[in-house]
């Protein structure tokens, strides 16, 4: 009887996740950023569990309690008969500094979904629908000449979406103290740019899809060298990523006109990650990790600026006290971390970097310690006030559920 | 520990799916120099124009909403001449026995329509028709006729007065009213086809002094005054015609002085503004339009990239003291696509299938051009998308054309002045550009 009420709850859970994927596909703006404008919009930093509470680290970091999508490595060390899922809420709040113009930004949305398993003792796997990036941009007045006159014509110009990342991560434990892992992705998605051209007296606007997809492979080691220390590297292989565009043109009576093109193909540069992750007095656990995307040999423009090397730090702290387990406070974990991010735009001679400030939270939701709700705040600031550069800061909330079961367990009393 | 596990993964689920309504944005200036707009606008006013003057053989004119009467002439285009044919129509035919008929009068409404001086004074004569009053083909035309009595059956001598409510009266000749009033009172005419087979109508006609064109109304009548015999004294009393409307109508003719317009014999045929001084003429009543032809507009097509053409106007104006207080302009212009031959195809309209006419612009600038502006979006689609674009044209002609004898002396595209030579005015707007 409890088995035949389970499995109904089974089937209904898969259906609303299934559901809830579809919608995630349908990538609603999670991004405020008016440098979303750039490439195929802003890469996307927040990730599962508590990644984002630990200053977007995880490379040497174990998916013993949680799904660490940053090394594939990690899936080795899923607990047996335990399964993992984790979805993510994500809200910000941007504020824009051109000059003397200042400006205010709001978004709320989810931001990831994950699950993952064991195979059997030497090996798990995960499966996460991911943002990959984030398009979302309102400009509006934007007055153009018209050519040949004194007149001018005013645009309202939006963008919106972004890519997916759907990815399937492979962990395999080759030696006790030594895990690898292959990861591969299907990149989708698309950038949605609206137009709206007010021309005296008639509207024109034009409406772009422009879709990208491709596939990406990567390969992640862990390795413990001494006990509570692991060191982890990761390696992503560029790829490219092929657009198509259909671009719908209509005025305020004539028919719509619809055309149909190849775009310019995207370019994912060779990403190479290294972390080290260390635990002290069985209640500190710190966190580094450096990644560098080799941009430049992309040799891609855009109509802002040029796509460039990029280095990005991050660092991680969290407290656990570790106290005794049935008091509720002593199960809160405490986290800190800081990002570093050199940028990967270059305007006017300049780059783009970003630091970001992250604090977070896991708060236990079941007595074994496994489910928790991770939240992390996270401040940041992203450019500086310069020669057309804009000065973007942002506060953005993450919430992470992240869920453990037990599966093909017995109970013990019935 | 499962079933928690599972409920919280399905609440976390619902949630999501709610959560994906809120999102809230907000407007952004910042970022404006960053974005650059893909579409380009250009404004273009070199697309070649070619105005002229055509003629139509003949206009309809049954069932207009008033008729004209009068003469003038016209200082450029030359003599106007407008007649009005009347069949009479009642529904009564009786005339008490002991009637005794008194006088006859026709009395003609003003409509308020007058075109040149109603000061000088015009003499107008009454002819009986002698043929029966029936279109020629499916409608009378400005051109038709008919044959009258030669000798008058009642004239007026008078400075029309087209403001004032009341009407043009004529007396007739009694030997016509007593005919009409006997043969009423003694069952001679019974209906409507006796009445018209016996009476066709009647004709008024101006002279040929320049004077003025009138609008007359349908409402006017004819009317015969009797008396009848009262206890103490006699009592006046009178029967109506009123107009048939059905087979009344004005003719037209002309006799231009101007030469640019004499050649023009056949609808076809046409006279570019080139060869007449930078003009083209529109005339009501006579039948004299203008036609636009814009004969490379294709060529926009040659710009790399796709594109539309977002609006478009073309500017006409009046030639600079042409017009006076009495020979007046309307704030408007009727416009129509014509074909080769200079036939109506169908009246302009816009993608909302509103009638496009030339509105004036207002005189911004206080130097008195009059200008009208006609709205060719739609048309330059049209000639874009269709097949034998060659055929199509504007012809461009005043309000009332078939009920009125207004002119117009309009710019041509080679004229001096700029600001009033015709002119296309486009914005194209490219969107695509390779």
């Amino acid at each position: 009887m409890l088995y035949t009420t389970m499995n109904k709850l089974k089937i209904i859970t898969t259906l609303s996740l299934l559901m809830s994927i579809a919608v995630f596909s349908q990538s609603n703006s999670l991004s405020s950023s008016p440098y979303s404008l750039y490439g195929m919009g802003v890469f996307n930093t927040t990730n599962t569990g508590k990644t984002t509470g630990m200053g977007n680290t995880g490379i040497a970091n174990s998916s013993s309690e949680y799904i660490n999508n940053l090394n594939p490595a990690s899936m080795a060390t899923i607990p047996l008969n335990t399964f993992f899922f984790d979805v993510g809420l994500k809200s910000e709040y941007g504020l824009q500094i051109d000059g003397g113009t200042t400006e205010t930004k709001i978004i709320a949305n989810f931001s990831n979904m994950a699950f993952a398993f064991p195979l059997n003792k030497k090996s798990g796997v995960s499966l996460t629908l991911i943002p990959y990036t984030n398009v979302g941009y309102n400009i509006s007045n934007l007055e153009n000449d018209i050519e040949g006159s004194t007149n001018s014509f005013y645009s309202d110009i939006d963008g919106s979406g972004g890519l997916n990342d759907l990815k399937l991560n492979y962990g395999y434990a080759l030696l006790d103290n030594l895990n690898i892992g292959v990861t591969g992705s299907v990149l989708f998605g698309q950038i949605i740019e609206t137009e709206v051209d007010y021309i005296e007296a008639n509207i024109l606007s034009i409406y772009d899809t422009n879709s990208y997809s491709g596939l990406q492979f990567g390969a992640g080691i862990q390795y413990s060298p001494i006990e509570n220390v692991t060191l982890g590297t990761t390696v992503n292989f560029p790829t490219t990523l092929s657009g198509y565009q259909v671009r719908t043109v209509s005025q305020l009576y004539d028919s719509d006109i619809i055309l149909e093109q190849d775009i310019d193909d995207f370019k994912i540069p060779l990403e190479v990650g290294l972390g080290v992750q260390t635990q002290f007095m069985e209640q500190v656990t710190v966190a580094l990790d450096f990644n560098k995307k080799y941009w430049t040999n992309t040799n891609q423009t855009d109509q802002l600026g040029t796509f460039v090397d990029q280095d990005i730090w991050g660092l991680g702290v969290e407290f656990a006290p570790n106290g005794n387990p049935l008091k509720f406070k002593n199960r809160i974990q405490y986290r800190a971390g800081l990002d570093y991010d050199s940028g990967n735009l270059e305007i006017n001679g300049k780059k783009i970097s970003a630091y970001t400030l992250n604090l977070g939270l896991g708060i236990p939701v079941t007595f074994d310690g496994l489910s928790m709700i991770n939240l992390a705040y996270s401040y940041g600031e992203k450019g500086q006030i310069y020669n057309g550069i804009i000065q973007e800061n942002y506060h953005m909330l993450t919430l992470n559920i992240s869920l453990a079961g037990r599966w093909f367990e017995k109970r013990k009393i019935q | 520990m499962n079933s928690i596990f599972l409920r919280t993964l399905f609440g976390a689920c619902c949630f999501i799916m709610l959560l994906v309504s809120c999102e809230t944005d907000t407007t952004a200036v910042v970022g404006e120099d960053w974005i650059s707009n893909g579409t380009k606008v250009f404004f273009i006013d070199t697309f070649t124009v070619e105005s002229s003057t055509y003629k139509f053989d003949s206009l309809p004119v049954s069932g207009t909403n008033k008729y004209l009467l009068g003469a003038y002439t016209d200082p450029v285009f030359g003599h106007v001449k407008a007649s009005t044919y009347i069949e009479l129509y009642t529904d009564n035919f009786y005339i008490d026995d002991d009637a005794v008929y008194d006088s006859v009068a026709l009395l003609l409404d003003y409509t308020g329509y007058y075109y040149n001086d109603t000061i000088p004074k015009q003499k107008y004569n009454v002819y009986q028709v002698l043929e029966s009053l029936t279109p020629p083909e499916d409608y009378f035309y400005n051109t038709t006729s008919f044959l009258t009595s030669t000798t008058s059956i009642g004239n007026l001598e008078i400075s029309p007065k087209p403001n004032k409510s009341d009407s043009i009266q004529f007396t007739l000749n009694n030997s016509f009213g007593k005919q009409l009033f006997d043969d009423i009172q003694d069952d001679e005419i019974n209906n409507l086809d006796e009445l018209t087979q016996k009476y066709y109508g009647i004709k008024v006609e101006a002279d040929d002094d320049n004077t003025t064109v009138l609008g007359i109304g349908t409402s006017s009548i004819l009317r015969l005054y009797y008396k009848l015999k009262g206890e103490v004294e006699d009592v006046e009393a009178y029967y109506d015609f009123t107009i048939n409307t059905t087979n009344s109508f004005h003719s037209v003719t002309e006799k231009f002085s101007n030469d640019d317009l004499t050649d023009l014999t056949l609808q076809s045929d046409e006279v570019s503004s080139k060869q007449t001084d930078n003009t083209s003429y529109i005339q009501a009543g006579v039948g004299l339009a203008t036609r636009i032809n814009i004969p490379y507009i294709e060529s926009i097509n040659s710009l790399n990239g796709s594109g539309s053409i977002m609006d478009a106007n073309l500017k006409v104006s009046i030639k600079q003291n042409s017009n006076t207080d009495n020979l007046s302009v309307r704030d408007s212009l009727n416009v129509y696509i014509i074909d080769q031959k200079n036939e109506i195809v169908t009246q302009l309209v816009d993608y909302t299938g509103n009638l496009v006419y030339g509105l004036q612009i207002n005189d911004e600038f206080g130097d008195g051009y009059i200008t009208y502006n006609i709205a060719l979006k739609y048309f330059l689609d049209l000639k874009l998308n269709t097949i034998n674009s060659d055929f199509l044209f504007l012809g461009i002609m005043s309000q009332d054309f078939n009920e009125s004898v207004d002119r117009y002396i309009l710019e041509g595209e080679e004229s001096e002045n700029s600001k009033l030579k015709t002119t296309l005015e486009l914005n194209y707007a490219l969107y695509n550009d390779e």
